[in-house]
């Protein structure tokens, strides 16, 4: 059974990501250690590389690789490919870990009565997972260099928009105007 | 409740990638309790993450910045994998269907965002609370100010037709509506609603209808009021 799972993605197409979302669905089924290494080795070292930036902390960036990746071994039952593409439910799980590491919140302290949960479980409808990663890739290289910066700085350093202003030494409506004007580009690719 | 004014698509953007400062944070969670719209575009900006963390190193050759990490070829194994190795295969799954039912709160652990919600702030969610300990700041407006990690966050009431004084903020400023209406130069915000300022907009909302108008107000800068009186509040609302 774990063969006939393993087989089922072509493993030259690691680059798309109908690839590792089935990847993930078959861990979720098999719980097979060895196939669920080959999603750790694509995701490890990238995940590591974000939490560094967002971190500026190899100890603790590497701590939070195995947390986010033994969470994600130990969840994959709820994983589900038509709600989400796997790099994007590995992204929410890999912040809210860093988020809550940042808030010096442990989740297992979720009784605490301060720190509810406001949002609802899930949108109705999702935006699913119809991007793909070569598309997203040449949309990002068409953007104008300062608004590839200040994404950059959005997710790969974690910056507000106020730390980017400073760093880049641009006033704050402009940043502002970059983030938004960057995102609605980039979202129209995510449209099927 | 419906919702007509929302937070910026940068603001959402930031929200999504976890870079937002805890008190606009916080504020962005009420809004997207009550609005699908935003729940959307927040899913969007996510999806965008995933496809960046797989992306890393082209992005970086892109932004040609000399502070973005330099990454390590990403074909070379994680140096963690050994050690990781080792925890898969102690982790025995069945452990997890023998956690009473204490522990199933860990279900969710990691695979839902949580907010710390300062208690005036759940309670008003819940209802409005007319027991919460309101410190008057001048007549017509009162406050409490929340505990987060940046200092950024408080509760105003105020009284139905006063006028906040013209101010400007160098910062970013989250409003978000939980009783009452105020309006300002761009438009009535009611309950639900946010409304996200740019800096350096000039604004002076004006509280309507027969209720105190109760808001949450995220700042990341001091309000900078204008003429006399206004500045004899400084020390009050300023941080
Ligand atoms: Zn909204």
């Amino acid at each position: 059974m774990n063969t006939e799972m393993t087989m089922d993605y072509e493993p030259d197409q690691k680059d798309s990501i109908q690839h590792w979302n089935r990847c993930l669905e078959a861990v979720a089924t098999t719980k097979d250690k060895a196939t669920y290494m080959l999603f750790y080795d694509h995701f490890a070292p990238r995940l590591n590389s974000w939490l560094l930036g967002v971190t500026k902390d190899a100890e603790l960036a590497e701590e939070l690789v195995q947390e986010t990746m033994l969470t994600v071994w130990r969840k994959s039952g709820q994983y589900d490919s038509s709600k989400a593409a796997a790099s994007t439910w590995l992204f929410r799980i890999a912040r809210n870990m860093h988020v809550d590491h940042l808030r010096r919140l442990k989740v297992r302290a979720r009784a605490d009565s301060m720190m509810l949960d406001v949002e609802p479980d899930e949108p109705e409808v999702h935006g699913g997972m119809h991007y793909d990663t070569a598309r997203i890739r040449d949309a990002i290289k068409q953007l104008p260099v300062q608004q590839a910066q200040v994404i950059y700085k959005s997710y790969f350093e974690g910056k507000s928009h106020q730390e980017i202003a400073n760093d880049m030494d641009l006033p704050l409506g402009s940043v502002k105007s970059s983030v938004r004007l960057a995102f609605q580009k980039l979202s129209k690719v995510l449209r099927p | 409740m419906s919702v007509n004014h929302h937070p910026d698509d940068a603001t959402l953007l930031s929200y999504a990638s976890g870079s937002l400062l805890e008190s606009f944070e916080i504020l962005v969670a009420c809004h997207l309790r009550f609005c699908q719209q935003c729940r959307l575009r927040v899913d969007q900006a996510e999806q965008l993450g995933g496809a960046m963390l797989e992306s890393a190193e082209m992005l970086e050759s892109t932004v040609m910045l000399e502070s973005a990490v330099t990454s390590e070829n990403k074909s070379i194994p994680f140096a963690g994998r050994a050690a990781f190795a080792e925890l898969l295969d102690d982790d025995e799954p069945l452990v997890d269907m023998l956690v009473d039912s204490a522990q199933k709160r860990d279900d969710t652990a990691g695979l839902v965002r949580t907010h710390r919600i300062p208690e005036p702030l759940q309670r008003l969610l819940e209802s409005n609370d007319a027991t919460l300990a309101w410190k008057r700041l001048v007549p017509g407006i009162q406050q409490i100010r929340l505990d987060t990690e940046d200092d950024g966050l408080r509760l105003m009431k105020i009284a139905p037709g006063m006028s906040i004084p013209l101010h400007t903020h160098k910062g970013s400023e989250l409003t978000f509506i939980l009783y009452g209406s105020y309006s300002d130069e761009l438009g009535r915000l009611q309950p639900g609603d946010v409304s996200d300022l740019d800096a350096e907009v000039e604004h002076q909302p004006i509280t309507d209808g027969k209720e105190p108008c109760i808001c949450l107000v995220a700042t990341d800068a001091p309000l900078k009021f204008h003429g006399f009186l206004p500045k004899l509040l400084q020390p009050f609302i300023g941080f």
